[in-house]
C-alpha cells in the first residue's frame, strides 16, 4: 500500500497462489481504509504498469536447485544477506598483509548493482566469469602500459590522469571479484559438488511421469545416490533438498522408496528430524503418488532444454544451466500473449489464479503510446512490471529475470 | 436568524460559532457556514454531521424505527462526507444503551481495528474473530484471540476457534510456545492424533532422564496408533528410538561414561563405539538395529578414520570384499590428509574408476594417464578442468590425448 502511494495506483494486478489472493485482498482492503472514497486517492502518475504476485509454492521447484550463476554460488557457499556476505580476508592478497592475515579473519563485501563490474558479471553462469574477469585484467593492464612509452603527448596524459580514479577503482574491483571468483571455482571443482549437480540435473531432464527407460535408468541412480549421501553423512539440507526435488518432478514417491528414505534419515541423523519429516509431507514437498502434472506443465512451458549450451547463450536458462525457472516462465507468459494461453497449465499448479485492474483517472495513467502521431517521443515507454514472491525469491530467479528476453506483443 | 457581528466572530473564532450553533441543534445553518467558509470537510461538514448522527441516536423516540432502518439512514446523510468515525457514532449507541444499531453502525466503518474493539465490547465474538481474520493483521488477530479467551467461557472459545479454521491455525501456533497442555487438548479435539503424538514426541526431547523419554515416547506411540495415514510408520520409528534409548542406556552405565550416548542416532552412535574402540559393542548395535552391511562398512570407515587407526582400518578393509568399494577409503584417509595410506586404496579400485580417486588425492598426472588407459574422453576432460596454469604439461598432453581418441 505505501508503495502504491508513493509509485501511483497499479492498474493491472495479476497474481497465481492462495497467498497471492490473500495479499490482494489485504491491499485492497488497506487502500479503502486509508482513503475511503476516491476524491482523496493518490494523486501521483502511476509509473507502475502491471503487478504480478506468486506464491512460493506455486514454484517449489527451484528453490530446491542449486543456483549456478555467479551471484547464486556465491549465496550457495557462503550467503549473502542484505546484499553482503563474509569472506576469508586470506584469499585477498594485498601488498601491507604479505600472508599474516588471521584465516579465520572474515572480511565483509558488499556486493550492489553500483559497482559496474559485479552487474555484469553476477548473472552469469559462473564458468564464464573467469574468462570475462582475465579479459578485463588485461584490457586494463593495456591502457596501463599504452602509457608508458615516452611518445605520448601532453593532452594525452592529461585524459589518463583525469582518469586514474576510475581505473584504479576498476582494478580493485577486478582483483577482488578475481579472487572470490577463484574460490568459488574452488569450490565448483569440488567432487561432491560437481556429483550432486549431475544428479540434479538427472532429476530435472529425466521425462518424468512416463515410465521410460530414462526415467527408471534416472531412478535407479538416483536412490543409491541419496543413500550414499546419507550414509556418508552429507549436510542433511543437501539430502532433504535432493528428495524433495526428486518427489516433486516425479508426482510423488512411492510409498517403499519414501519410507526407507525416512527410516535412513532417521537412522543416520537422529530422531528429531520426525517432525521436519511430518512438516515436509503435510506442504506437499515429499509425496505419495498423485497425479501425474509434472509433464504436461514441462512440456507446455518449455522448462527444461537438454541443448543448452552455457558458452552459446545467456538467457533464462543460464541461472540453473538448461532449466528455465517456472517462476519466471509464468511471469514471461503472462506479458506474451497473456495467460488465456496456458490456462490449462494454471489449473494443475496450486491455488487459485486472479485478475483485477484498479481503476485509476485516465489522467494518471502511464504513457505507452504506441500509434500516437502526435507524440513527441518516437518510442514507446518500456512497460514496468512489479513481480512480488510471497514467501522468497532466489538469486537464481532475479538473474534469470534480468537475463530473460522480454518479448513484447 | 441570528445577528452576528464580525467583531464578534472573530473574538469567538469559527470554530467556537460552529461548535455553539452544533449544541444548539442548528445543523443545516452550521454546514451551510462550512461549506460558505470553505472549511475543510474533515472539521467542519465531518464534526456536524456526527454531532447530528450521535442526537439522533440518542432521541428516544426513534425506537419505533428499526434499528436497522435506523442505520441505514444515518449512513445514507453521511454518505458523502469524508472523515466519519461510524465507531464513534457507535460508542454512542451503546452509551444509549442500544446495541443492536451500534452493531448495525459499525459494518459501515472501514478501519478494522476500531470496528473490532467495539464488536468485543458488543460481545459479538463472532463477527469479531471473523472481521479480524479477514483484516489480515497478525498482531491485532493474536490480540483478539487473547482477549476472546479472557473474555468468553472455555467451552464457547474452544468451540469458536475451531470453527474458525484460519484463527484456529493462529491459535495453535500461539500455544506451541505457551502452553502446551492446552495445545495437546486442542489437537485431541480436532481429532488429530498425528499431531498429538508428535508433541508428545517434542516433550520428549525435553525430559531429562531416559526413563521420562521412553514414557513419553511409548505415550507418544500409543497417539500415532490411533492415527490415519502416517501413523504406522510413525509408530514403528518410535518403537526403534525407544529400543535405541534403552541401549545407549545400557552402553553409558556398562562403559561408564554418563551422557554420551543418549540422543545419538543409530549411524552416530556405532561410530561412536568404533571411534572408542569398542568394536563388538558397535556390532552388537548392528545386529539389534538390523543395520545394512553397507551402511555397516560407511560407519567403520568413519570411525576408524576419525580415530586415525590406519593400521585398523587397513585390517577391515581386507577383512572381505568391500560392499562399498574402496573409494570410501580413499576418501576417508584423504579428509585427515593421509596420502600414503589413500594410495593403498586406490591400487584397490578397479581401473575403470580410478579416475576420481586420482583427483581426489590431487594426483593429476595419474588421473590423465587412467583416463587415457579408460580410453574415456569424459574422464579426461574432467582431469582437465582441474588443471591451472601449474600443470601445463598435464594439460598440453590431455588435449593431445583426446585428438588420439576421437
Amino acid at each position: 500500500n505505501s508503495l502504491q502511494g508513493i509509485y501511483g495506483t497499479i492498474p493491472k494486478i495479476y497474481g497465481k497462489g492462495d497467498s497471492a489472493k490473500l495479499v490482494y485482498q489485504y491491499m485492497s482492503r488497506m487502500k479503502n481504509e486509508t482513503c475511503p472514497d476516491h476524491k482523496s486517492s493518490s494523486q501521483i502518475a502511476s509509473q507502475i504498469d502491471t503487478c504480478l504476485l506468486l506464491d512460493r509454492n506455486v514454484d517449489p521447484i527451484t528453490p530446491l536447485l542449486t543456483q549456478l550463476t555467479y551471484e547464486g554460488l556465491l549465496d550457495e557457499f557462503v550467503g549473502i544477506r542484505s546484499a553482503s556476505c563474509k569472506l576469508p580476508a586470506s584469499i585477498f592478497k594485498s601488498d601491507d598483509n604479505k600472508g599474516l592475515s588471521d584465516p579465520q579473519e572474515k572480511r565483509k563485501i558488499i556486493l550492489s548493482s553500483n559497482e559496474t563490474l559485479f552487474s555484469e558479471i553476477r548473472d552469469k553462469d559462473s564458468r564464464l566469469v573467469g574468462p570475462l574477469l582475465v579479459k578485463k585484467l588485461d584490457h586494463i593492464k593495456e591502457v596501463y602500459d599504452k602509457h608508458k612509452n615516452r611518445e605520448t603527448s601532453v593532452a594525452e596524459l592529461k585524459v589518463f590522469t583525469s582518469n586514474l580514479p576510475q581505473l584504479v577503482a576498476q582494478k580493485d574491483s577486478v582483483s577482488r571479484h578475481t579472487a572470490i571468483a577463484t574460490l568459488v571455482k574452488e569450490k565448483c571443482q569440488d567432487l561432491d559438488f560437481k556429483e550432486l549437480i549431475e544428479v540434479e540435473q538427472g532429476i530435472m531432464f529425466s521425462d518424468s511421469g512416463i515410465m521410460n527407460l530414462s526415467s527408471s535408468l534416472e531412478i535407479d541412480k538416483t536412490i543409491p545416490f541419496i543413500e550414499d549421501c546419507i550414509a556418508k553423512q552429507h549436510s542433511i539440507e543437501k539430502v532433504l533438498k535432493l528428495i524433495c526435488l526428486q518427489s516433486v518432478m516425479n508426482n510423488g514417491l512411492k510409498q517403499k522408496v519414501l519410507d526407507n528414505y525416512k527410516r535412513e534419515i532417521i537412522h543416520t541423523y537422529g530422531y528429531q528430524y520426525l517432525t521436519t519429516l511430518v512438516n515436509l509431507e503435510r506442504c506437499g514437498l515429499l509425496t505419495h503418488p498423485n497425479a501425474r502434472v509434472m509433464p504436461s506443465i514441462k512440456k507446455t512451458l518449455k522448462l527444461t532444454d537438454p541443448d543448452f549450451d552455457f558458452r552459446v547463450a545467456t538467457d533464462i536458462f543460464s541461472s540453473y544451466d538448461g532449466y528455465a525457472p517456472l517462476s519466471v516462465r509464468l511471469a514471461q507468459f503472462l506479458l506474451t500473449p497473456g495467460w488465456r494461453s496456458i490456462d490449462e497449465v494454471l489449473k494443475l499448479l496450486p491455488g487459485p489464479k486472479f485478475e483485477q485492474r484498479q481503476d485509476i483517472a485516465s489522467a494518471l495513467q502511464r504513457r505507452n503510446n504506441v500509434d500516437d502521431s502526435l507524440s513527441v517521443f518516437g518510442n514507446e515507454n518500456p512497460q514496468v512490471v512489479l513481480i512480488f514472491f510471497i514467501g522468497g525469491v532466489t538469486f537464481g530467479e532475479i538473474a534469470a529475470l534480468r537475463t530473460t528476453h522480454w518479448e513484447m506483443s | 436568524g441570528v445577528p452576528l457581528t464580525h467583531h464578534q466572530m472573530q473574538s469567538l473564532t469559527i470554530k467556537v460559532v460552529i461548535d455553539r450553533l452544533i449544541q444548539r441543534n442548528l445543523w443545516p445553518i452550521a454546514a451551510r457556514m462550512c461549506d460558505h467558509l470553505c472549511i475543510p470537510e474533515e472539521e467542519g461538514a465531518s464534526r456536524v454531521k456526527k454531532h447530528w448522527a450521535c442526537w439522533k441516536v440518542a432521541q428516544q423516540d426513534s425506537i419505533h424505527i428499526s434499528d436497522e432502518m435506523l442505520a441505514a439512514k444515518i449512513k445514507q446523510k453521511l454518505q458523502d462526507t469524508p472523515g466519519i468515525s461510524y465507531a464513534d457514532i457507535a460508542r454512542k449507541a451503546i452509551e444509549c444503551k442500544r446495541p443492536e444499531l451500534a452493531y448495525q453502525l459499525l459494518n459501515y466503518e472501514t478501519r478494522a481495528s476500531q470496528q473490532i474493539r467495539l464488536l468485543i465490547q458488543l460481545q459479538r465474538y463472532n463477527a469479531a474473530l471473523e472481521k479480524a481474520v479477514a483484516n489480515g493483521d497478525s498482531y491485532t488477530l493474536y490480540d483478539v484471540i487473547a482477549d476472546l479467551r479472557d473474555y468468553m467461557p472455555a467451552l464457547n472459545f474452544q468451540s469458536l476457534i475451531t470453527s474458525n479454521k484460519k484463527a484456529l491455525k493462529y491459535y495453535l501456533k500461539y500455544l506451541k510456545y505457551w502452553n502446551r497442555d492446552m495445545l495437546f487438548q486442542m489437537h485431541g479435539q480436532n481429532d488429530d492424533f498425528i499431531s498429538q503424538g508428535l508433541c508428545r514426541v517434542e516433550d520428549s526431547f525435553f525430559d531429562i532422564t531416559v526413563e521420562n523419554k521412553i514414557t513419553s515416547l511409548k505415550d507418544a506411540k500409543m497417539d500415532f496408533m490411533r492415527g490415519k495415514g502416517q501413523g504406522e510408520f510413525l509408530q514403528s520409528v518410535t518403537e526403534e528410538q525407544i529400543k535405541l534409548y534403552r541401549c545407549q542406556q545400557s552402553l553409558e552405565d556398562e562403559l561408564r561414561s554418563p551422557k554420551s550416548f543418549v540422543g545419538l542416532s543409530i549411524h552416530q552412535t556405532i561410530v561412536k563405539l568404533v571411534c572408542d574402540g569398542q568394536d563388538k559393542k558397535a556390532d552388537n548395535v548392528r545386529k539389534e538395529f538390523k543395520v545394512p552391511e553397507r551402511k555397516y562398512w560407511f560407519m567403520m570407515t568413519a570411525g576408524l578414520s576419525s580415530k586415525r587407526d590406519w593400521d585398523g582400518l587397513e585390517k577391515f578393509s581386507r577383512s572381505k570384499k568391500s560392499p562399498i568399494g574402496y573409494v570410501p577409503f580413499v576418501e576417508a584417509c584423504l579428509k585427515y590428509d593421509q596420502k600414503h595410506e589413500a594410495e593403498k586404496y586406490i591400487h584397490k579400485v578397479p581401473p575403470e574408476e580410478r579416475v576420481k580417486p586420482y583427483l581426489m588425492a590431487g594426483d593429476l598426472e595419474k588421473a590423465c594417464e587412467q583416463a587415457y588407459v579408460n580410453k574415456n574422453v569424459r574422464e579426461l576432460i574432467r582431469v582437465l578442468e582441474r588443471c591451472g596454469t601449474a600443470n601445463r604439461n598435464v594439460s598440453e598432453r590431455i588435449h593431445g590425448y583426446i585428438t588420439n581418441l576421437q
